[in-house]
């Protein structure tokens, strides 16, 4: 992608005037108005996601929603979430609200006047596919295998990159602590421990330790939140946000520790 | 607010590796079945198409009181036996969902146009004006499912704002307000995040797709 075309794809993303302005600087460029229609494709299709939320006051919205509130199978967090917010923005109508309600029920009622395991495996032939768990004797012994494996393997698999980051991570906070580099301590330290070893053995990162931290200095506005933005997401394996962070760190003057992390991020990551 | 229980129906869509709505991946796994023909990639493919067809008839049969238990299994029975029939000349297997959603709506307007020539005229209720159609729902949720998924990819930092802005559907006033960050900023961000979008080939296949239907069938 041609960075100098970067800023047609949002043409469709602009208010009238300013999409008009666009497209029409991208006349005679072919590139340009490639950049722009994939623009307009981008932005139906994002606008077609959002027709769902916009019907969701409607008889048939509502009966889908109900539906996907009580089947959906296995879904990320991300789905229960958004369908969950749907729901509560109900409680502002109570006509809709009440319509909700009663083709919930109505769903409910027609699942349990039948058997839909019993229904599948007569028309499929078939059983339903099991979710494999192992069996208690051999899931024993995967633990010890794992056990073995990992405290040997541990620290050799452990994602060097990450661990660069918590090194220099460590560095900056000591900085930090010295009053070399200017900056609040608190998430230095919090994110320093969001690494561990396990009995010596095991290097562990706590996720949600780390992800916490990253939220609470989003967005940085100085160069050595940019490097800890930067370092976190590092040991978070989120390589593209990292590389961003790091070069805003670089630019803002931590050239020597931002450079050596960027340096080491694999490329086409 | 109510909390689902989990159904029967969903108790067996839960089996699946993947979510109901992930049309992807239910169009990932009809191709695989296809490309090795083994009984093993038949079954996730078998299970997806029931549970799928049976919530499709399940939001259908939601608004109509009258219609019974019993019509339920036998249209989704039918549903399911043309779908079996017919998905081997399908062209494009990653259309799999969208295709089985238009046979759903066929088949129930069969439904439909049966029952009615068994009911007396003045027990037929008009149709509604501004509906949005079943199958309709259902390729939204299917994008939205695509989008969600899109938007977890992006760099960590740029996913509420992307979530918000696309997702979410808010302004970048309230997006600010929520966030506490400038307009400028939550303005910057969602356009890197458009930017991104453009850079992900699984995002952008699905966009090309959708695009290419709208302008003209030519897969199924």
């Amino acid at each position: 992608m041609n960075p100098d075309h970067d800023r047609y794809l949002l043409a469709a993303f602009l208010p009238e005037d300013d999409r008009r302005a666009l497209e029409r600087d991208a006349e005679g460029d072919d590139a340009a108005r490639e950049m722009v229609r994939a623009s307009h494709e981008l932005r139906a299709f994002i606008g077609e996601a959002e027709a769902l939320r916009a019907d969701a006051g409607s008889a048939p919205a509502l009966a889908f929603l109900a539906a996907a509130r009580l089947v959906s199978g296995r879904t990320d967090g991300a789905w229960d979430d958004l369908l969950e917010r749907l729901e509560r923005r109900l409680d502002d109508r109570p006509g809709a609200r009440v319509t909700y309600d009663r083709l919930a029920a109505r769903i409910r009622e027609l699942e349990a006047a039948s058997d839909a395991e019993a229904h599948f495996r007569r028309i499929s032939g078939s059983d339903p596919p099991r979710i494999h768990r192992l069996r208690p004797l051999f899931a024993a012994a995967a633990v010890l295998l794992a056990v073995a494996l990992t405290g040997v393997l541990g620290r050799a698999l452990e994602d060097p990159v990450a661990r660069a980051a918590h090194r220099s991570l460590v560095r900056s906070s000591r900085s930090t602590f010295r009053g070399t580099v200017t900056g609040d301590a608190a998430p230095y330290a919090r994110a320093a421990a969001g690494r561990h070893v396990v009995l010596g053995l095991w290097p562990v990162y706590d996720r949600d330790l780390l992800a916490s931290v990253q939220r609470e200095i989003a967005d940085p506005d100085s160069a050595a939140g940019w490097l800890l933005a930067g370092q976190l997401r590092l040991m978070l394996g989120d390589h593209d946000g990292a590389r961003f962070a790091l070069e805003q760190a670089r630019e803002g003057g931590l050239e020597r520790e931002a450079s050596g992390l960027l340096e080491l991020i694999p490329d086409g990551d | 607010m109510h909390h689902p229980e989990l159904l029967g129906i969903d108790r067996l869509a839960r089996r699946l590796p993947f979510a109901l709505d992930a049309v992807d991946e239910a169009g990932a796994a009809f191709a695989r079945w296809r490309r090795t023909g083994k009984k093993r990639d038949l079954a996730p493919v078998e299970l997806w198409t029931y549970c799928y067809i049976r919530r499709y008839f399940l939001v259908r049969f939601a608004r109509e009181p009258s219609f019974g238990v019993s019509e339920l299994e036998d249209v989704v029975e039918r549903a399911f036996r043309r779908v079996e029939e017919g998905r081997s000349a399908l062209r494009s297997p990653e259309r799999y969902a969208r295709w089985t959603t238009v046979v759903c709506r066929r088949t129930y307007l069969n439904f439909v146009s049966r029952r009615r020539e068994l009911t007396p005229v003045d027990r037929i209720a008009e149709p509604e004006a501004d509906d949005p159609s079943a199958e309709t729902l259902h390729d939204r949720a299917g994008t939205l499912h695509v989008l969600l998924a899109a938007v977890a990819r992006l760099p960590s930092f740029l996913q509420p704002y992307a979530r918000m802005r696309f997702v979410e559907g808010l302004e970048y006033e309230e997006i600010a307000e929520r966030t506490g960050r400038p307009v400028a900023t939550v303005r910057a961000y969602a356009h890197k995040a458009v930017l991104r979008f453009r850079s992900d080939g699984r995002f952008m296949r699905h966009v090309r797709e959708r695009a290419g239907y709208e302008s003209g069938p030519g897969g199924s």
